[in-house]
């Protein structure tokens, strides 16, 4: 059971972008640890940056923490869930992709060579 | 974080330098124009190497060099891949565009195709689909102009934007599609070069393996191939790109301004010449995490990546690149939809009668009026580069199949072609708004497919291919 019992956002992409809550941090947010339930994922520098953005990320719950390096003393966490869409659901739509491509190309194929052979615009 | 690679002095001159070069030689091309013609389709008479150079050249753009880091970073190597095979439009276009200057020797755009072989309302729907998917991409290119400048620069992303904007209204407003082919050639060079050298450079410097383990351990999902939004994404984009081409009078005005049996030959060469390039841009956003490097947006991840990697030197000729990348499709979609505009709206809808004169001052009046307003829209930054495209996705896929139909077949109807644009732009929106930005050109492109079969099985017509004839 995960830590975080809260999530702000749901994200289905495993990709997000945070907003760095400098005001809330001693002068200005330095640092950002994100973690999970388990395990320390990793501390990036943030420095003046408004925002960042994270990508790749597992299901699961994080939580990043915001902080000025030497003086952990104030944090300010955000937390977020990533869940990706339902396998069934994304390989139905690469399947419907890939028939859509296939029922393209062939005709766009054959028509052309029909075409070529036989012009519609002299009938 | 690397901020401001480039000093303030060092980013004006070359942006001055770079834009009286594109403006003077724009102004040098364009000077014999005299009839629309001549301005709009560069005299029907483009050869096989400036043919190649401008199909290459205008598909290399912001996208390729802004979006494709973008989704790396986002999709992961999916991403990488299906942002590649957007080189599938070029190449399927290939065909389409001999055929586009065998049945419409004296065409001037694609609504022209649209309105004599379907009629009114799907030209109406087709003209509304061409100009949201104009703007959108214009605005993106706008965008993409004040990112790149506040990425590498201490330029300000309003200041770079409105640069951007301007040099290209002013030298395709002096040169007409003349001088936007001729300029894409300089520029088609100076991309393949410079992406070499960088692709060159940076394998040099980053370990493969060192790369692959970092990714693995901390953005696993970047090399699943099982990452649900990565595979809805790869046919989405093959699709999205196919529909940007087919439909768009970027490439229509092309088909018809080149010179006859080049056409083929020229977006075929084009395509597989531009397939790598999304593939080396698109790499470099692998390494950021090796890096250290963590965007506050995504579409800044490829500047700044390559910035670090090759330092002052390499952050300048990042910017050379991705300006003239910019520059080169900026022109080509100022110019077409200009056209589109008079030709199709002004001569067809307000002024019958115009002469060819009255057209060409309308025309440039409305890269003028285009400008200003990519200018307007691209003053708050909306959305990122990558979901603002593909929000156009939605549009474009949906006239794939009445295009094809159309081309090709006597069967489909102008009420079916003008529904299966409508209904399927309609569903790839709620698929954008409700799945996610990588859905909606597949879920626009199926409902328009599954209207055309419907029209063409159920309610057939019999178009007689004479009436095409002008």
């Amino acid at each position: 059971m995960s830590q975080f019992a809260v999530a702000e956002q749901v994200v289905k992409e495993g990709f997000i972008t945070l907003n760095v809550p400098h005001e809330q941090c001693v002068d200005l947010c330095t640092h950002m640890s994100l973690s999970t339930a388990n395990k320390q994922i990793k501390t990036i520098e943030v420095k003046e940056l408004k925002s960042v953005t994270i990508s790749g990320l597992e299901n699961g719950n994080y939580q990043a923490n915001f902080f000025q390096k030497n003086s952990e003393i104030k944090k300010t966490a955000i937390t977020f869930t990533v869940k990706h869409h339902a396998m069934r659901f994304a390989l139905t739509l690469f399947i419907l992709g890939g028939i859509l491509f296939s029922t393209l190309t062939i005709p766009l194929y054959k028509l052309h060579k029909k075409t070529n052979k036989h012009d519609y615009t002299s009938n | 974080m690397i901020t401001h690679l480039i000093s303030f002095e060092l980013t004006l001159a070359i942006l001055i330098g770079f834009s009286v070069l594109w403006v003077c030689w724009g102004w040098y091309l364009g000077r014999k124009a005299k009839s629309q013609d001549d301005f709009a389709l560069a005299g029907r008479n483009v050869g096989f190497a400036l043919a190649t150079a401008t199909a290459m050249a205008t598909w290399v753009t912001s996208n390729t060099t802004l979006v494709a880091p973008q989704l790396t970073y986002q999709f992961g190597v999916w991403g990488m891949l299906g942002y590649s095979m957007a080189a599938l439009g070029l190449l399927l276009f290939a065909p389409l565009a001999q055929r586009i200057k065998t049945i419409l020797p004296h065409g001037v755009t694609s609504g022209d195709f649209i309105y004599m072989r379907f009629g009114r309302f799907a030209w109406s729907v087709f003209l509304i689909i061409s100009l949201c998917y104009a703007l959108g991409w214009l605005v993106s290119l706008g965008m993409a102009g004040g990112i790149l400048l506040s990425t590498l620069s201490p330029i300000s992303y309003h200041t770079g934007m409105t640069v951007i904007i301007t040099v290209c209204v002013l030298y395709t407003l002096l040169g007409g599609l003349r001088a936007v082919i001729a300029t894409d050639f300089v520029q088609t060079l100076i991309i393949i070069c410079g992406v070499c050298y960088i692709a060159y450079s940076a394998l040099g410097q980053i370990s493969l393996e060192q790369v692959h383990a970092n990714v693995e351990q901390q953005q696993p999902q970047l090399l699943n191939l099982l990452f649900p939004a990565a595979l809805m994404f790869f046919f989405n984009n093959v699709i999205f790109g196919i529909g940007e081409i087919f439909h768009s009078n970027v490439w229509w005005s092309r088909a018809l301004a080149f010179k006859k049996g080049v056409g083929k030959k020229s977006f075929i060469l084009a395509a597989m010449l531009w397939f790598p390039i999304p593939i080396v841009t698109g790499f470099i956003a692998l390494s950021s995490n090796s890096l250290g490097i963590f965007p506050a947006s995504p579409d800044m991840i490829g500047p700044l990546v390559a910035g670090e990697l090759l330092g002052g030197a390499g952050a300048v000729l990042i910017f050379i690149i991705i300006f003239s990348a910019l520059a080169s499709s900026m022109d080509s979609l100022l110019a077409a939809t200009s056209d589109l505009l008079s030709n199709d709206i002004y001569k067809k809808l307000l002024m019958k009668n115009a002469s060819t004169q009255q057209i060409l001052t309308v025309n440039k009046l409305m890269i003028v009026l285009l400008g200003l307003f990519t200018w307007l829209m691209s003053l708050p930054q909306i959305t990122t580069l990558g979901a603002l495209l593909n929000f156009t996705g939605a549009f474009v896929a949906s006239t794939i199949w009445p295009i094809l139909y159309g081309l090709y077949g006597n069967k489909l109807s102008n009420k079916g072609a003008g529904l299966a644009m409508m209904l399927g732009t309609i569903v790839g929106l709620i698929f954008y708004f409700q799945v996610g930005f990588y859905t909606a050109a597949l879920a626009s492109c199926f409902v328009s497919f599954v209207i055309c079969q419907y029209f063409i099985r159920l309610r057939a017509i019999h178009f007689q291919w004479l009436q095409l004839k002008e």
